[in-house]
């Protein structure tokens, strides 16, 4: 389990993540949502160790996380972090040299569902494919906790919905997914547990069942706790066009 | 062969860097080879004429110094400090933008200082090769001296005369051994400087702790190029802060 305990980051004196207490448990599917600069990717980075904590602590079953327990944990993200010289099949390679327990099946799997080329080097696949290729080393590297960063940037709205069908197919019972994303219509059905985001703090964290018990839906749920005013966009338009009008 | 694949660029640039030093070096005994013969064939003509006109003073045959000023030595030392500086912000900074690269190779579980050390070892490895490269092309320059010319016309010691020439005493301190941990030291100081400079600039806020380090290690470095008494214990003390912060850098400040 990783445990999150009263973390926060800073970028200079702003707060990345503030006050941040959570835990992802195996099984577990995760929609972290949240607005843009909500903390997010912070959150991400920081389980990662890509940056350091200025108070709290990040655990993963009890201890601390180290180098060696990065194997347990995989990223994946719509940046283009891999390695633009090399092809898919060479990437495997080098996933394969450090990740001992990376699936050759289940990377063969998705190389296949998605089209991929496997003698392609990265940088000459196009922006949909990065992507795409990110997110299958991050679920073939054979880690227990799956990160993936807004991995459906650049694909089509009909390979993101199939791609969700077949992760859920093929997810063991024991891996747990994270996902950032801000496409939260399409990974409602997906995903077991929500949580909400909002400058640098948690503002709300439940699972499909709590929300089920208590006869709510995840967007009206997250509309009460982001205090989204549903007329806000009427108002706007209404003052524009009476300044418009003068 | 795993490990061939991932260390095959770094090895290619080490080896095309080594190439072309030791064919500078080359170029560099050539030139010395033909200027000297050239000195000689002079002093013997000037003698020559002396001697049948008996008006004349004996010919002086240039110190090995004076005929060391007048091949490339120093430029090529020149270009190869400049190319293991090259080295590391060119590995460092295609991580960076070719493509976000630094963050897989960040969350890899191997410890964040084997990143420090595949930067810093390529160029200290050049600068080491090429230390014993030109170390030996500088002791065969001195044994063609001896050996081409006339005894009576080397008006001092070969040996010291060599070590004592200022660009080489900064390297190969012979006549002093106090100052070789310096410039033992100052083969590793110029790449490990580079390298945090780079590492500060990509840390932004963060990385100026380690950027005050890194102009620290500019000091040392001129201080040793100045010669300056003091170097003899900075620079070697500024080197090890250099690679202590250096690792502490990539462990601890954000550079993914």
């Amino acid at each position: 389990m990783i445990e999150i305990k009263n973390a926060s980051a800073k970028y200079g004196y702003t707060y990345g993540i503030k006050d941040v207490t959570l835990s992802f448990r195996p099984g577990e599917i995760i929609g972290l949502f949240g607005e843009n600069g909500a903390g997010k990717t912070t959150l991400l980075n920081a389980i990662l160790g890509y940056i350091t904590l200025s108070e709290g602590e990040i655990t993963l079953d009890g201890k601390h996380i180290k180098r060696k327990d990065m194997t347990r944990i995989s990223y994946a993200s719509s940046e283009h972090t891999l390695f633009p010289q090399l092809t898919a099949d060479e990437h495997k390679n080098f996933f394969k040299a450090f990740f001992p327990r990376f699936s050759d099946e289940r990377y063969d799997f998705l190389m296949k569902f998605f089209g991929l080329p496997k003698e392609k080097k990265f940088r000459e696949m196009s922006t949909g494919q990065q992507n795409q290729l990110e997110t299958i080393f991050a679920l073939s590297q054979g880690a227990d906790y799956i990160l993936l960063d807004e991995p459906f940037a650049g694909n089509d709205i009909f390979n993101r919905e199939d791609f969700y069908k077949v992760l859920l197919g093929i997810l063991e019972p024991t891996e747990c997914l994270i996902i950032s994303t801000h496409l939260i219509e399409e990974i409602k059905n997906f995903v077991g547990r929500v949580v909400l985001l909002k400058k640098s703090e948690i503002v709300g964290d439940k699972t499909c069942e709590e929300l089920d018990e208590g006869g709510r839906d995840l967007i009206s749920w997250m509309r009460e706790v982001y205090n989204y005013d549903e007329n806000r966009a009427a108002d706007v338009i209404r003052v524009f066009q009476k300044e418009q009008e003068k | 062969m795993r490990a061939w694949r991932f260390i095959k660029f770094r090895v290619i640039a080490v080896a095309a860097g080594i190439s072309i030093l030791f064919i500078g070096l080359q170029i560099v005994y050539g030139v010395f080879f033909t200027i000297m013969n050239d000195a000689i064939e002079v002093v013997e003509k000037h003698d020559y004429e002396g001697a049948k006109y008996g008006i004349l003073p004996d010919g002086v045959m240039p110190t090995i110094n004076d005929l060391l000023q007048k091949t490339a030595i120093i430029p090529l030392m020149i270009i190869a400090f400049i190319a293991a500086c090259i080295v590391p912000v060119l590995f460092i900074v295609k991580d960076y933008y070719e493509n976000k690269s630094i963050r897989t190779i960040m969350r890899l579980p191997i410890p964040k200082t084997y990143y420090y050390l595949d930067k810093l070892f390529p160029p200290t490895f050049l600068l080491g090769i090429f230390w014993l490269m030109q170390w030996g092309t500088l002791s065969t320059m001195a044994r063609l001296y001896i050996a081409e010319v006339p005894v009576e016309k080397v008006t001092s010691d070969v040996w010291m005369t060599v070590w004592n020439y200022p660009p080489a005493r900064l390297l190969y301190p012979f006549s002093d051994l106090s100052h070789m941990p310096a410039a033992l030291s100052f083969l590793i100081l110029v790449p490990a400087t580079v390298i945090l400079f780079v590492l500060a600039e990509r840390s932004k806020k963060r990385g100026i702790f380690s950027g005050v380090i890194a102009c620290s290690g500019i000091i040392a470095i001129l201080m040793h190029l100045l010669d300056l008494p003091a170097s003899t214990w900075v620079v070697p003390s500024i080197t090890a802060t250099v690679l202590i912060v250096g690792i502490w850098h990539v462990n601890r400040i954000q550079i993914a």
